[in-house]
């Protein structure tokens, strides 16, 4: 066996699991301000795609199922003519507040 | 909804996720072979102009100075940390609704074949393996669902350069095997088991074992084994104090594992390879680049960046440890190794004298 001793090289700081991507965060210029911004804008431009990703789905799987079903249909015409109901509305407006809540949550990650 | 597999690599569970998970792959492309050679270029150039030379002795604190003076460096290494958070998040909080199923999955998969997992239940993890190594939640021992936390985090990482464990093929089709017999073989630091199950498809007639020190992540390397029907064998224990007897294997191979660990280690975890390795074997490295080369003020600045904001508390260690010295000094002969698509690693052919 070796004669390497890990106690040697350990601390015994207590660990949060998590710690390192839930807790004070970093920051790299010399305004936090920018950090925040930036942290918004990328968080901001995952969930763009993620959006953009899932329509490019959606109307693909749409497409197939309507092809499967013998129906040619216009997608596209259907979203625009689409009408939601007060159901509907309050549904989007519950998630959209999440969003902008996940969006923005930089903001006041860091209260210096 | 379980969403199943994309061949080698599990699926999040939602398409949200995996999109936006996506999202975080390709900015990582951009982040680091896009930005990062920016940096290093107007970096260098200024610690030229500003300090008079490249010299790799060149103090760091004075190298870094003139890198944080520069717009390009601190975005870059903004959106590193941003990134790297956005990715473990998401990735613990996609396979957290399925922990219960994912643990009960790998619990029933602990007495199944065709391999062993070898788990000693007084095992003492030592606080230095218990960082949060590369920003992962609980690191490598502290959460339960570490195993398939790093099989989706590090698929982001490889910027799909790893999705059907590609990295890990080349891992063990390059390894060096020892002349004469190459019956039984070691993958030290083996994570969830990526190369050890590679290392089996290349040699099917040999004893492959994988050691590890995170247990979540020997279970979830031993239920991927019994899932696919891989004839390897994990174990829970420490690369410096391996529970195995000298000369026992032919081949170890070693995959990143030097800089994630102290100094001190460094030399205990080569001297037990030497030691369980028969006269003869060989001990195939591939690893960050250290001392004995010589490193530009941008990778000295970058390698310092990534220990301080990516949780890499042992990579200057390393990195500035004559690495190539203590594997000498543990006994061995050294030769440089076959060349490896990732140009940043160095790989080296350790041989115990026969």
């Amino acid at each position: 066996m070796s004669e390497a001793d890990p106690s040697n090289v350990t601390t015994s700081k207590e660990r949060i699991v998590g710690d390192e991507i839930d807790g004070v965060g970093k920051q790299y210029f010399d305004n936090v301000v920018i950090d925040n911004l930036m942290d918004a804008f990328l968080e901001l431009a995952a969930e763009v795609w993620t959006l953009k990703d899932r329509g490019i789905v959606l109307e693909t799987v749409l497409t197939d199922v309507l092809k499967e079903q013998g129906k040619d249909a216009d997608i596209n015409a259907l979203i625009e003519a689409y009408e939601p109901s007060e159901e509907i509305k309050a549904a989007r407006k519950g998630q959209r507040s999440q969003f902008v809540a996940s969006v923005f949550a930089s903001f006041s990650r860091r209260p210096v | 909804m379980h969403r199943g597999n994309d061949g080698l690599t599990p699926r999040t569970s939602t398409l949200a996720d995996e999109s936006y998970l996506d999202f975080v792959e390709s900015f990582r492309m951009i982040a680091g072979y896009g930005v990062y050679p920016k940096v290093a270029q107007v970096g260098d150039k200024l610690v030229e102009e500003q300090l008079g030379s490249l010299d790799p002795d060149l103090d760091l604190t004075k190298v870094n100075e003139v890198f944080n003076s520069t717009a390009i460096a601190k975005t870059w290494q903004r959106v590193m940390r941003t990134h790297q958070e956005m990715n473990w998040r998401k990735v613990r909080d996609s396979f957290a609704p399925f922990q219960d199923k994912i643990i009960a999955d790998m619990d029933a998969a602990v007495t199944k074949g065709p391999g062993k997992l070898v788990i000693d239940p007084k095992f003492q993890t030592p606080d230095y393996a218990r960082e949060e190594i590369h920003l992962m939640p609980g690191g490598y021992t502290d959460h339960p669902l570490a195993g398939i936390i790093y099989h989706y985090g590090t698929k982001v990482f490889y910027t799909g350069m790893n999705d059907q464990d590609e990295v890990h093929v080349e891992l063990a089709q390059t390894m060096t095997p020892p002349e004469g017999k190459c019956e039984k073989i070691l993958d030290i630091g083996c994570s969830i088991g990526q190369a050890t199950m590679q290392l089996k498809d290349r040699f099917p007639d040999a004893e492959v074992w994988g050691l590890e020190v995170g247990e979540p992540m020997v279970k979830y390397a031993h239920y991927l084994a019994t899932e696919r029907n891989i004839d390897v064998n994990f174990i829970q224990a420490l690369a410096e104090d391996m529970p195995f007897e000298d000369g026992e294997f032919d081949a170890v191979l070693a995959y990143i594992i030097f800089h994630e660990v102290p100094v001190p280690v460094i030399s205990g975890i080569v001297e037990d390879v030497f030691r369980v390795l028969r006269p003869g074997g060989t001990f195939s490295v591939f690893e960050f680049p250290s001392a004995s080369q010589h490193l530009p003020p941008s990778q000295r600045f970058m390698i310092d960046y990534d220990s301080k904001n990516n949780c890499e508390p042992y990579s200057p260690g390393f990195v500035y440890a004559d690495f190539h010295k203590i594997i000498k000094d543990a006994g061995f002969t050294i030769e440089k190794g076959p060349e490896n698509s990732n140009p940043f690693l160095q790989t080296l052919v350790c041989t115990k004298p026969a």
